[in-house]
């Protein structure tokens, strides 16, 4: 037995129909390994950034060792790029195996269960976020009356800043994540910027990068959910990161949330408050002119080349970097 | 936010191997995770500080992923994660 890399196409699809036997639909990944016997795939790994993924052995070679194989060989790679800890979100049945690789559990519900592995643990993680923020906004207490707003701001618009600041007026302290991924039309640097140029002017307002362990439907695996209970499961391991990490260290009060009206976002927010209970505040959208203001809306005048009037729903304070920014990526 | 970390790995979860993680830290930390914890701790801790010591390396985190190494394996994967981490 022998462990490769998928290089080729042909391998590509030949993993592929390997995960068809467990019926497992092969995920967006970045790479794959494969586990090879007589010149036929008996084992696959894949992964995506630090999340690794599609893990699933042939039952004929499961007493093997097979699982042990992929694994090692998988986190030395992801050791040679830099990446000492990762991520996995499996189903409930799986657990005990991450668990035997010294993997430590995050959350779990029915459905499936988020472990993390290598050096850095939540706890700690989320310690330190907390030591950032006391750093803008002074000491955190348990009662402190401090709440967040979790946000892509895929640009910036009126909205995210109407939500933000009716947060800052109802709390003495707020923190607003900015969603750390660069999967967006606007960089992860460039929306971070965007935010913190708009927020600059709120003092009780501080304004970080989500961390890794905010979850987004970005790196969110779903292969092996049935493709109707994908954006239930993430909100569900969302709520419970939140309540079990994030509220517990830093003492959060309150979560906010912009009302949405796309239907996948709607059933999220359900999600939420399900779980959540009072802690979620749903703060109506904001409107300007009889306009619901939206990120895609704005995305979409962009799309057009309407600079002018993309630029009504950005804050006044972002206009002039703003404009800068999509002159190369939109050619206006 | 990726802030390039002095870090340095070696071994594997295999058994009868380990696999040590040592990054840069403000203080010493050490942690082990074995499957024969409950007999071996206190060794494992040992030779992993005598080794430490010997490397004058006193401000780092280890964490060790323990799957029933000897002496010898959790010392000499010791030392090759502090040359990967140094190297950096």
């Amino acid at each position: 037995m022998i462990v490769k890399e998928a290089l080729l196409q042909g391998e590509k699809q030949q993993i592929k129909e390997f995960l068809t036997k467990f019926s497992l639909k092969m995920d967006e990944v970045e790479g794959s390994l494969y586990l090879e016997d007589d010149d036929k795939i008996v084992g696959t790994i894949s992964y995506l950034g630090n999340i690794i993924k599609c893990l699933a052995v042939d039952p004929l070679y499961q007493s093997e060792n097979a699982a042990t194989l992929l694994i090692n060989e998988l986190i030395s790679r992801l050791n040679e790029k830099n990446i000492y800890s990762y991520f996995v979100f499996t189903k409930p049945m799986y657990q005990n195996i991450f668990l035997s690789f010294g993997f430590r559990l995050i959350v779990k519900d029915d459905k499936v269960v988020f472990l993390e592995g290598g050096n850095d643990k939540i706890e700690e993680e989320i310690k330190k976020i907390k030591r950032k923020l006391e750093f803008y906004l002074g000491p955190i207490e348990e009662n402190s009356d401090i709440a967040c707003v979790i946000v892509n701001a895929n640009p910036m618009t009126t909205g995210h800043e109407y939500l933000i600041e009716t947060a800052s007026k109802n709390h003495d302290q707020v923190v607003v994540f900015v969603v750390e991924e660069d999967k967006s039309i606007f960089s992860f640097q460039e929306r971070l910027t965007l935010v913190y140029l708009a927020c600059k002017r709120l003092e009780n307002v501080a304004v970080i990068p989500s961390s890794k362990y905010i979850v987004s439907s970005l790196t969110f695996p779903s292969y092996f959910l049935p493709s109707d209970s994908v954006d239930t499961e993430l909100a569900r391991i969302d709520a419970l990161v939140y309540k079990n990490y994030f509220k517990k260290i830093i003492h959060f009060k309150k979560r906010y949330l912009g009302k949405e009206t796309k239907e996948k976002m709607v059933k999220y927010n359900e999600v939420l408050k399900e779980e959540l209970g009072e802690d979620i505040i749903e703060v109506e959208r904001y409107v300007e002119d009889g306009v619901v203001v939206s990120a895609s809306l704005v995305r979409k005048y962009l799309e057009n080349k309407d600079l002018d009037s993309a630029l009504k729903y950005i804050p006044k304070g972002n206009q002039t970097f703003f404009s800068l920014m999509v002159k190369d990526k939109y050619g206006i | 936010m990726s802030d390039i970390q002095k870090i340095g790995s070696a071994g594997s979860v295999e058994s009868n191997d380990c696999l040590v993680t040592i990054s840069a830290s403000d203080h010493l930390e050490v942690e082990i995770q074995s499957i024969v914890d409950a007999f071996f701790h206190d060794q494992i801790e040992k030779v992993v500080l005598d080794t430490l010591k010997e490397k004058g390396l006193n401000n780092v985190k280890v964490s060790l992923q323990d799957k029933g190494a000897l002496d010898y394996t959790i010392k000499a994967r010791l030392l090759t994660a502090i040359e990967r981490m140094e190297a950096k």
